[in-house]
């Protein structure tokens, strides 16, 4: 019979929580690239010019119709055959990024898409110009509207950097998986780090509740150009 | 670039896909079953339920895929005593992740009707289960197709991560292969492995879109 012992995973604390901030550091770096790039894609696939138009939409369909670890995978073991050689932590933040742009794009899209015309109108109408516009006219708005979703996006990325333990990233699913190696604990360690997840996953959900609520409070604003 | 090395895999990659689609079919009945099973559950306005089954869905909601595969490949052989042969390991571990997904889609659905709906209903003399079965869940099925479908293709794509759990579905015959091969044209071999992925998830998506232009009233 199986005596389960959490106890023996004393030792690997450090290790583990090494591994969590790694998790954090792939995530973000992530993030960082891919919430910005993503604003960009959703212009270009809201945008009246039919070619930029199709290749936001052809790129958003393509990643979402193929499984992450394929393109981490391609990131990882193919790009050094055609002379692009990236070290694990860099090949994942590429391939998550790759990843996160496509469902940051839509959930923008989506966003944009809540705005009504009478705003644009209304603002051209004021004599802004087409940045002036999108800066303090459509930006606010977009971000509210598409707060809750990209909430969600930054715990999926998160939970999704987990595949990066595939191409040898030491986060945390990783060290868990040494840690198990070396103790025989599999089932203990994993269960601490599926605690650790849900902990961290409850954590963002909340976290980003209380942002919103802090940054998308109207507040009195001078506009000035 | 060799495309007669990549031919010549095309037969061990469609058995690989063949495989996939086994374990799709797996979770995404799993999943349908036991999240239309927890979400209904979960809406039926019992607070002890709703609360219960809301640690079930935040808890499989917050970890990783490929967490709760380490996980029941770890814990089964503990808590029955015996080791569960790959196959459904991965589809358990598949269809109880999409599970909870799947319950907050359904909860979702259902309290998108409008409370007339069951008032009208009560006041034919309908009960609770006629109901549910006749006026609430044809409405709320119809709202939960779309977000349904975007989980089946989730699903299709996290059977790419079965190959932990020893299940030789496409990307575990890919890497084979990519073994083999050593450095000829192993490019080819995962463009087609992401192009058949493409196709499986496509066609998915695709036929959700048809069958939801159909229902619509």
């Amino acid at each position: 019979m199986y005596a389960i012992n959490f106890g023996s995973l004393a030792p690997y604390t450090d290790l583990l929580a090494a591994g969590l901030v790694q998790t954090a550091e792939v995530s973000a770096a992530t993030l960082a690239i891919a919430v910005p790039v993503g604003l960009g894609g959703a212009l270009l696939r809201t945008s009246q010019h039919p070619v930029p138009r199709s290749i936001a939409a052809g790129y958003v369909q393509i990643i979402r119709n193929v499984p992450l670890l394929v393109i981490l995978f391609i990131v990882y073991f193919e790009l050094p055959e055609l002379g692009i050689k990236l070290d694990p932590f860099t090949a994942g933040v590429t391939g998550l990024s790759l990843n996160t742009i496509a469902y940051v794009i839509e959930i923008f899209r989506g966003g944009l898409a809540g705005i009504p015309p009478g705003q644009y109108e209304a603002a051209n109408s004021l004599g802004l110009r087409p940045h002036q516009v999108f800066l303090y006219v459509v930006f606010p708005q977009l971000i509210r509207i598409s707060f809750p979703a990209l909430g969600n996006q930054v715990v999926g990325t998160t939970l999704a950097s987990s595949q990066c333990y595939f191409i040898g990233v030491s986060e945390l699913t990783s060290v868990a998986n040494q840690v198990g190696s070396t103790t025989f604990r599999y089932f203990e360690v994993f269960v601490v780090i599926a605690v650790l997840y849900f902990v961290v996953a409850q954590t963002i959900n909340r976290g980003w509740v209380l942002l919103g609520r802090r940054l998308l409070t109207d507040q009195p604003r001078r506009v000035s150009g | 670039m060799d495309v007669s090395v990549v031919i010549i895999y095309v037969p061990q990659l469609l058995a690989g896909t063949l495989t996939t689609i086994e374990v799709a079919a797996g979770s995404i009945l799993l999943a349908s079953i036991l999240g239309l099973a927890v979400g209904l559950l979960r809406a039926a306005k019992r607070r002890w339920l709703y609360l219960l089954l809301g640690v079930y869905v935040e808890f499989f909601r917050s970890i990783p895929t490929l967490v709760m595969l380490f996980l029941v490949y770890f814990s089964i052989p503990i808590m029955l005593g015996f080791d569960i042969p790959s196959f459904p390991a991965a589809v358990l571990a598949l269809g109880v992740a999409g599970s909870a997904y799947m319950a907050e889609i359904v909860r979702g659905g259902v309290e998108s009707i409008v409370p007339t709906q069951w008032e009208a209903a009560y006041s034919l003399g309908m009960r609770y289960p006629a109901v549910v079965r006749y006026v609430v869940l044809p409405q709320a099925l119809r709202v939960a197709l779309p977000p349904a479908v975007s989980l089946y293709v989730a699903l299709i794509k996290d059977c790419s991560l079965v190959l932990l759990v020893g299940v030789v579905e496409l990307t575990a015959v890919s890497m084979n292969i990519r073994g083999t091969i050593h450095g000829r044209n192993t490019l080819g071999i995962f463009l087609v492995m992401a192009a058949l992925y493409f196709v499986l998830c496509y066609t998915v998506a695709f036929v959700g879109q048809q069958v939801e232009r159909r229902l619509q009233v």
